[in-house]
């Protein structure tokens, strides 16, 4: 190519001199970020319609022009340039792109692109460079510390699990709060994954099939109003994904990138390493059991009723005085190093173990290859891009890769009708996610709450004996995990296989200038199977052994069609009006099928016929006798799933726009949900929404030259939406007994009248741009009403229904969203951005019904501890738990004995998961080819039950119980009569009111008072999770232009390192515990258990294109 | 020309698509769940109750093993009890009121229904069973919700419903027995909807006699069970029985055994009692106590050579040393502990029966009865229990003129009954994957039979009136073996079971905590009625 236009400019530059006074002039136009040429740049000869465009290869030249000529340079997304010609003939423009987002654009409702100053609603854009940057672990996660308002979290586990999403607040009370995710203006079906916040294995949501590298560039549609016209799918807000099309480009269009992932744990809770394993079985000094010879054995973990309270010898039971304990409890010796008998009946040196929780964690990888092409003429774009990843997380046994084709085309069939068409295939593949949480199969309870701290792993290296069989473990001592845990580990495998196909196809006919029909047809297809295998634990291949498949089939298929009618300067005035009617359907089918073996007959054989077939035969008096233990039929027979729902819509929305600083946009739609009865199925909702550009209409800059931009803007909307289906008939459980059917009630008295669930928002808004939109503020306040919400409550069992189903629930949310861009330095050289912004969102229950004032959204113990419930009054997240029973002064009473405190009946408020307000700081210094960028985000308050603070103090595992063990106590006299400094004094009063005194032993802070398991105080548990936490800092290099023309070779060249979740700068949680180890994803959060240690990732990029 | 052509076709798919759109068909078929049940027969109602009278694992484990037996003596938990009994409460509660919907719609099915023999058939069996488990339920906590219970789905006044008092629980379902009674009188010809419906009776296939005598052996024991709170109710009641030679379970029929009884036989029925080894198996925390050994042995001999009952070699086996040994009901700090995995199933596999791991040095439920998922029945009541009953009635004149000769006879044959069902029941137990027999594995000495039993506990050795009630009730307390409820109730009523130690401090079971969460008015009421809601409140039945 170089070959060719160096002549010509030669030649031009000749041909010019010849004529001095109308010249002509050219020139190349580049991005100042990185170099690149720039097609397409428009160059306007000032007050004139006189102009050009730059070619592929940025290119340009203006016959005639003078010296006195301006020409201006502008460009989407780079700042307009004004230039005066003089006596040059050859113009190299540089530009710089737009630092401010005030006149970006932004995609909307049904795909329509606007400039986001009209529009009178908030949204925020995150773009294809900030999203492949991030290195985050979805495309999702690109945004967190990004925007305002949307809260995005990741919860326990290890890569590859489930976000959770949600957009100014919880609009539900129960049921799906996440948005609505369109790509390509096709919704997308995004379940949200694990909801059970106590155990589960997190197989990850839909969000994770996205591929950054694929994506254009996102919107978040916050409000109401943004999201009407997604309907009831919509409620939540909706993120509109645009994918990445084909464009005329140098070169031969085909870009590669490679990306190098690593991930390693580091934030591990800390520990106390100096003593082992061993029970509160006795108040004299902890020692080791002696068999008959004088052996030192391993220690105990249970006592029984013979512990031994005072010197008068009276005695008590251990879970009398101390509850419930796990396993882990290490109250034992101290860890010198001596021999004793272990519990697999070696001798073994009771030694410090300091990083054996650590045992189960590596560094963790992510490679990411991707190859696209594109290209484009007159007729039409394609790109063809295939990534492939693979993934080992920080676990073994985990591994999973994804490989995803996507092409997209665009094809203009005619002068009047285009077409737009993309297609998606995404092929992943997991083995095992992890259990997490409270599951006796999840090694990070071991850990917690079954390991003590002289574990030294001897499961987990001889699980399996040589022969392959699994070692049964003689003597194992630990409880409530499975004591073949490290043998399931390894050789239980789960694994699932997914081909998710989405495609649309969109036509657009443009019948006249100033009609357009649009027809669109879309669709999310998904296969997955999930295949369990059990490997038998005997030689033979037959003990335990099991097999289970299940697959499933998800279809999604939307049809839309949709009419633009428009007209601008509407008799002649300065009105322009747009309207548009569609029409929509979609229809959503899930069909599943589950099968498993039985007893297994054949060996090794993983497959549903691998079962035993009962024989039976009736005896002499005829009753029937079972000759050979089988499996039953029942039990053995493939279960089906199956769910199906149709929504139709009709739309329509109104926009109006005067003199290009008064905009108006009003919706309307009816939607028929097949959830719904039939007098309920059909119900219309509307929004409206203005801005107005003050700055314009009342040109205030002349007054004010620092304010060049003023917006104020506003909108009321309402959505509403069905529910899932079939709840509108009366369905009995049914299940064989006896060989004949049994009949049940359902376990839930469901609705009478069933309504759509309606969420009325408003929202006010206000932008200013000052010192030429050096410094942007947005700044939104929003109120939010859900009404008629949906929501199960529990009642008493005596009803005959442990639950209720109600149409009556009412929440509220009211919030303030502050958005501050800057640019503090600005030169052709050095760019500087700093951005900031902050949310604070209120979600209050104001009603739960008739029936109840409480809604438990999750516990993990049933009424034996702490839950998250909804509260009426209370914000969204209360946390409920046994409470200290106080006194009118406020002072917590304990027993009379003084080792206990007393606690309230029933469960009461303790804390609440809502922070006080999250946000983020982000800055983004350009120089040269180099970009350096950094963000942090915080979130401020709310409170979290720390399962794993409270288990490690009643465990004796936290390094603070060391305190009062090494000496550092009340003298206390033991039961033998020695007397040592490890006594305590409760804090409190005796029901009388006299300040408790009585010193007792340490084991009375640590065990009975902190929590657990059974009706024990929760309090303690109740921490505030305030975190600041170092997020990102990229570095980025970018080949120049000149450079790569110069080599040959690249077109462009890109390299960057990127540090993701480095370090916290500040946080509350004690013993390094995962601040952001709140398990699942579901609308309960604030439950900390067991979980996962912090993770920081680094990774290396290129990005090359040729 | 063509551009109009082309775009009045689009209009016209434009119309289309709105006619398709704006109706709302096939709504109906989309949200009808294809695998969901809109209709239940009567009959599936009613086989859903009668499975609800399986025990489950959690009522076995944490009432049963933890707490009743311990509380009985029937036998003696070796280690500290893991005390979360209301996960045991709140299965008690769950297996009750979620079965009271189905019994509610099926009440609502009768009162609709054209009167007939069939629905009177149908309505007493309902009201038997319903009667049955209220019994139960009333018993282990006293004041509970009923009338006004169950009623959540046909009326949404109901959802918290008040608690009734034990004594009006009490009438109405021995009211409700005895219509049940005569109800199941009538001896028209079986017909539609009955022959239908019996096809789902579980419990005795239809046998509407054998209804009849469950009815009336459950009025003879409840209203013992009530005898001294209202001891002319109670007589009124025990006189209809028996006046009018109403049909009940019988035990011995003069010298010769017929050996009733009402219980749930697994395979005969159908299923499997899939929880029972687990509530021992996991538990495994109970052995045979030192109360009962010593009314079934005369030493304490560990080669048994002191038995003299054979429901000894029924009920336990010997320890792990092979050695008969039980566990002081009373320990103290020199007691061994317990050890052993005596209810694993390992024990199913060939060759590894006598396997009952290390320690297990007291000797523990024979395994036959508590893995026996199949031939070992759910005891409701059983013929033995009437005997004993009848002989308290007569002994005190309760209804029927006092007799101490009938009662004598009455007495004998309840432990004739006893010893003979139980010896009946061994023979058939087996084991799930070896087949083995009980009796092939533990054989119970030919001397060994009710004669044996007789000549430790005959009548005559009893020289008072309470010695003889004692008989009565020790006896029927050993009959109970596999009834702890029953026996707990016994010793409530009586205090006069065999027992270690200190007199029995535990009367009822606390109500659930998800009452206390939910139903807190009501259940407050309850409380404060009754005087508190530990277990040594009193029962109505047991306050005097």
């Amino acid at each position: 190519m170089l070959k060719f236009t160096l002549p010509l400019i030669l030649l031009l530059f000749f041909s010019l001199t010849l004529q001095a006074q109308q010249r002509k002039v050219a020139g190349t136009v580049t991005s100042s970020d990185d170099g690149n040429s720039l097609p397409g740049v428009s160059i306007l000869v000032k007050g004139t319609a006189t102009g050009t465009t730059t070619d592929i290869d940025g290119n340009y030249s203006l016959p005639n022009i003078s010296s006195s000529t301006v020409l201006v340079f502008s460009f989407l997304g780079f700042q307009p340039q004004e230039v005066l010609v003089g006596d040059r003939e050859i113009i190299n423009i540089a530009m710089l792109s737009t630092v401010t987002k005030l006149d970006e654009f932004v995609v909307t409702a049904l795909g329509v692109k606007r400039q986001k100053r009209e529009i009178g609603y908030s949204t925020e854009k995150i773009g294809s460079e900030d999203i492949s940057r991030s290195g985050a672990p979805n495309v999702i996660n690109a945004i967190v510390g990004r925007s305002a308002g949307v809260l995005v979290s990741q919860g326990d586990g290890v890569e590859g699990g489930t976000t959770r999403i949600t957009i100014r607040g919880n609009n539900n009370l129960n049921g799906n709060n996440q948005p609505l995710i369109v790509v390509d203006n096709v919704p997308m079906e995004n379940t949200p994954g694990l909801e059970n916040i106590g155990r589960g294995v997190d197989w990850g949501n839909g969000v994770s099939d996205l591929n950054a590298l694929d994506i254009e560039d996102y919107t978040v549609l916050k409000g109401g109003a943004a999201s009407a016209l997604y309907g009831a799918r919509g409620a939540n807000g909706v993120i509109l994904i645009t994918t990445k099309r084909g464009k005329k480009q140098k070169g031969i269009g085909v870009t590669y990138s490679f990306d190098h992932k690593i991930t390693h744990p580091y934030r591990y809770r800390d520990v106390q390493n100096k003593y082992g394993h061993g029970g509160p079985i006795s108040f004299t000094e902890p020692d080791f059991p002696v068999d008959g010879e004088g052996n030192l054995l391993y220690p105990g973990i249970y006592g029984n009723d013979k512990l031994v309270l005072n010197q008068e010898g009276a005695t008590s039971s251990t879970s009398e005085e101390f509850g419930y304990y796990g396993s882990a409890v290490s109250w034992g010796p101290e860890m010198k190093g001596q021999m004793i008998k272990w519990w697999d009946g070696e001798q073994r040196a009771y030694s410090p173990q300091p990083d054996n929780y650590k045992m189960p964690f590596q560094d963790g990888y992510t490679q990411t290859h991707n190859l696209a092409a594109s290209g484009g003429s007159d007729k039409g774009t394609l790109r063809i891009s295939l990534t492939r990843q693979d993934h080992k997380p920080i676990i073994s046994n985990s591994n999973y890769n994804r490989t995803t084709v996507n092409v997209g085309t665009t094809l203009n069939v005619s002068d009047k009708v285009k077409a737009d068409a993309v297609m998606t295939y995404v092929k992943f593949n997991r083995l095992n996610s992890p259990v997490l949480g409270e599951d006796w199969n999840s090694f990070s309870k071991g850990y917690l709450y079954s390991w003590p701290r002289s574990y030294q792993g001897i499961d987990m290296q001889n699980y399996q004996l040589a022969d392959g069989s699994r070692n049964n473990l003689e003597g194992y001592p630990f409880m409530y995990v499975d004591k073949y845990l490290w043998w399931n580990y390894y050789n239980n495998n789960t694994s699932l296989d997914r081909d998710k196909y989405t495609g649309s196809l969109a036509l657009t006919y443009n019948v006249t200038s100033w009609l357009n029909l649009t027809a669109r047809a879309g669709r999310d297809y998904t296969i997955e199977q999930k295949v369990a295998t059990s490997k038998p634990t005997d030689v033979i291949g037959l003990m335990g052994g099991s097999y289970s498949s299940d697959l499933s089939r998800n279809n999604s298929d939307n049809f839309e069609f949709v009419a633009t009618a428009e007209k601008t300067n509407i008799f002649n005035s300065k009105l322009n009006i747009r309207l548009t009617a569609g029409a929509n359907r979609w229809d959503y089918k899930y069909y599943s099928i589950y099968g498993h073996s039985g007893t297994w007959y054949y060996p090794n054989m993983y497959t549903f016929f691998n079962y035993t077939e009962s024989v039976t035969s009736l005896n002499e008096i005829g009753e029937l006798v079972v000759d050979e233990k089988g499996d039953l039929l029942k039990d053995i027979a493939a279960q089906e799933k199956v769910k199906n729902i149709r929504n139709n819509s009709v739309f329509s929305f109104l926009n109006l726009d005067y003199n290009e600083y008064l905009f108006l946009e009003l919706t309307g739609r009816n939607d028929w949900s097949s959830t719904l009865p039939s007098n309920s199925n059909s119900y219309f909702y509307p929004s409206a929404s203005a801005s107005f550009i003050a700055s314009e209409a009342f040109h205030i800059q002349k007054h004010l030259p620092w304010l060049n931009f003023l917006k104020i803007r506003g909108g009321a909307s309402q959505t509403a939406s069905g529910t899932d289906p079939y709840q509108t008939a009366f369905y009995y459980t049914t299940a064989l007994f006896g060989g004949d059917q049994t009949s049940y009630f359902p376990t839930l008295i469901p609705p009478f009248q069933l309504k759509p669930q309606r969420v009325n928002s408003y929202e006010a808004g206000l932008n200013i741009g000052m010192f030429e939109n050096r410094i942007d503020i947005d700044f939104t306040w929003y109120y939010k009403y859900s009404f008629d919400q949906i929501l199960d409550l529990p009642l008493p069992t005596s009803s005959g229904a442990p639950g209720i189903r109600i149409n009556e629930g009412i929440l509220s949310n009211r919030g303030i969203e502050l958005i501050v861009n800057t640019v503090p330095i600005q030169t052709s050289e050095i760019i500087l951005k700093a951005g900031l912004n902050i949310s604070r969102n209120r979600n209050r229950i104001e009603s739960l019904g008739d029936y109840s004032d409480t809604y438990v959204l999750a516990d993990i113990w049933g009424l034996n501890g702490p839950a998250i419930a909804l509260k009426e009054g209370d914000d969204y997240g209360s946390i409920i738990g046994y409470d200290y029973l106080y006194n009118e002064k406020g002072e917590r009473i304990v027993n009379d004995a003084g080792t206990k405190y007393e606690i309230t009946d029933t469960r009461v408020p303790i804390g609440n998961a809502s922070p006080d307000f999250t946000g983020g700081v982000h800055t983004e210094l350009s120089w040269k080819g180099f970009r350096l960028f950094t963000l942090v985000d915080t979130k401020w308050g709310g409170d979290i039950y720390c399962g794993s603070y409270v288990i490690s103090l009643q465990t004796g595992q936290s390094p603070s119980t060391l305190l009062e063990r090494d000496g550092g106590g009340l003298p206390y006299t033991d039961p033998e009569g020695n007397v040592r400094n490890v006594g305590i004094v409760l804090d409190g009063v005796y029901a009388d009111g006299t300040k408790n005194d009585k010193v007792v032993h340490y084991y009375y802070k640590y065990l009975p008072n902190a929590g657990g398991w059974g009706k024990f105080i929760s309090t303690p548990g109740i921490l505030e999770n305030t975190w600041v936490k170092m997020r990102e800092i990229s570095l980025a290099y970018s080949l120049p232009g000149k450079v790569c023309d110069k080599l040959r070779v690249f077109q462009g060249l890109t390299l960057s390192v990127t540090g993701r979740d480095l370090f916290y700068i500040y946080t509350t949680l004690p013993d390094h515990i995962n601040p952001e180890g709140v398990m699942g994803s579901g609308n309960a959060q604030g439950f900390e258990w067991a979980s996962y240690p912090g993770t920081r990732s680094f990774s290396f990029n290129v990005n090359a294109s040729f | 020309m063509t551009e109009m052509k082309r775009f009045n076709k689009i209009l016209l798919l434009l119309f289309m698509i709105s006619m398709m759109v704006a109706c709302t068909k096939d709504f109906n078929e989309i949200n009808t769940n294809p695998h969901g049940f809109t209709t239940a027969s009567d009959g599936s109602l009613f086989n859903g109750i009668i499975e609800s009278m399986v025990l489950k694992g959690d009522e076995q484990f944490y009432i049963n093993n933890e707490i009743l037996y311990k509380q009985t003596q029937l036998a003696a938990v070796t280690k500290d009890a893991w005390g979360n009994f209301t996960i045991g409460t709140e299965a008690l509660w769950d297996n009750y009121y979620k079965t009271l919907p189905s019994i509610r719609e099926l009440e609502k099915r009768y009162d609709a229904a054209e009167p007939s023999s069939s629905i009177n058939r149908m309505k007493a069996m309902l009201d038997i069973v319903f009667a049955y488990k209220t019994f139960k339920m009333t018993d282990l906590f006293g004041d509970i919700p009923v009338s006004k219970a169950g009623y959540g789905f046909q009326d949404l006044e109901y959802l918290h419903p008040e608690y009734d008092t034990q004594r009006d629980i009490y009438l109405n379902m021995l009211a409700k027995l005895k219509t049940a009674d005569s109800l199941l009188s009538d001896t028209a010809v079986e017909a539609e909807p009955f022959l239908s419906f019996k096809a789902f009776d579980k419990f005795f296939k239809g046998d509407v006699m054998q209804w009849q005598k469950l009815a009336n052996s459950l009025r003879l024991r409840y209203a013992m069970r009530m005898v001294n709170q209202e001891p002319e109710l109670a007589g009124e009641v025990i006189l209809d029985v028996l006046e009018n030679n109403r049909p009940i379970l019988v035990g011995y029929d003069l010298a010769s055994p017929v050996l009733e009884s009402a219980c749930l036989w697994p395979a005969q029925s159908g299923f499997k009692n899939e929880s029972l080894n687990w509530s021992f198996r996991e538990h495994n925390g109970l052995r045979m106590g030192s109360t009962l050994w010593h009314l079934l042995s005369i030493n304490d001999n560990g080669d048994g050579s002191g038995i003299f009952d054979p429901r000894a070699y029924i009920f336990f086996e010997p320890d792990g040393n092979n050695l008969w040994s039980a566990f002081p009901q009373v320990p103290d700090l020199t007691t061994p502990s317990s050890g052993g995995v005596p209810y694993g199933e390992h024990r199913d596999d060939a060759g590894n029966f006598n396997i009952k791991g290390d320690n297990c040095n007291y000797s523990p439920f024979n395994y036959f009865l508590i893995r026996d998922q199949d031939y070992m029945p759910i005891i409701f009541i059983t013929g033995a229990e009437v005997h004993f009953l009848l002989a308290e009635a007569y002994f005190r004149g309760i209804g029927v003129p006092a007799d101490r000769d009938r009662a004598d006879i009455e007495y004998m044959n309840g432990i004739n009954s006893s010893v003979d069902w139980w010896k009946k029941l061994s023979r058939t137990l087996q084991l799930p994957l070896s087949a083995l027999k009980f009796k092939d594995v533990v054989s119970i000495p030919q001397n060994l039979n009710a004669a044996s039993v007789l000549n430790h506990f005959g009548s005559w050795i009893a020289t008072t009136d309470e010695e003889f009630l004692a008989l009565i009730y020790t006896q029927c307390w050993i009959d109970a073996f596999r009834q702890p409820w029953d026996a707990y109730a016994l010793a409530r009523r009586t205090g006069l079971t065999p027992r270690d130690g200190g007199p029995l401090n535990h009367f009822r079971m606390p109500y659930p905590p998800s009452e206390y969460q939910y139903n807190s008015t009501n259940c407050n009421a309850a409380i404060a009625r009754q005087g508190g809601d530990s277990p040594e409140t009193k029962l109505w039945w047991a306050k005097k």
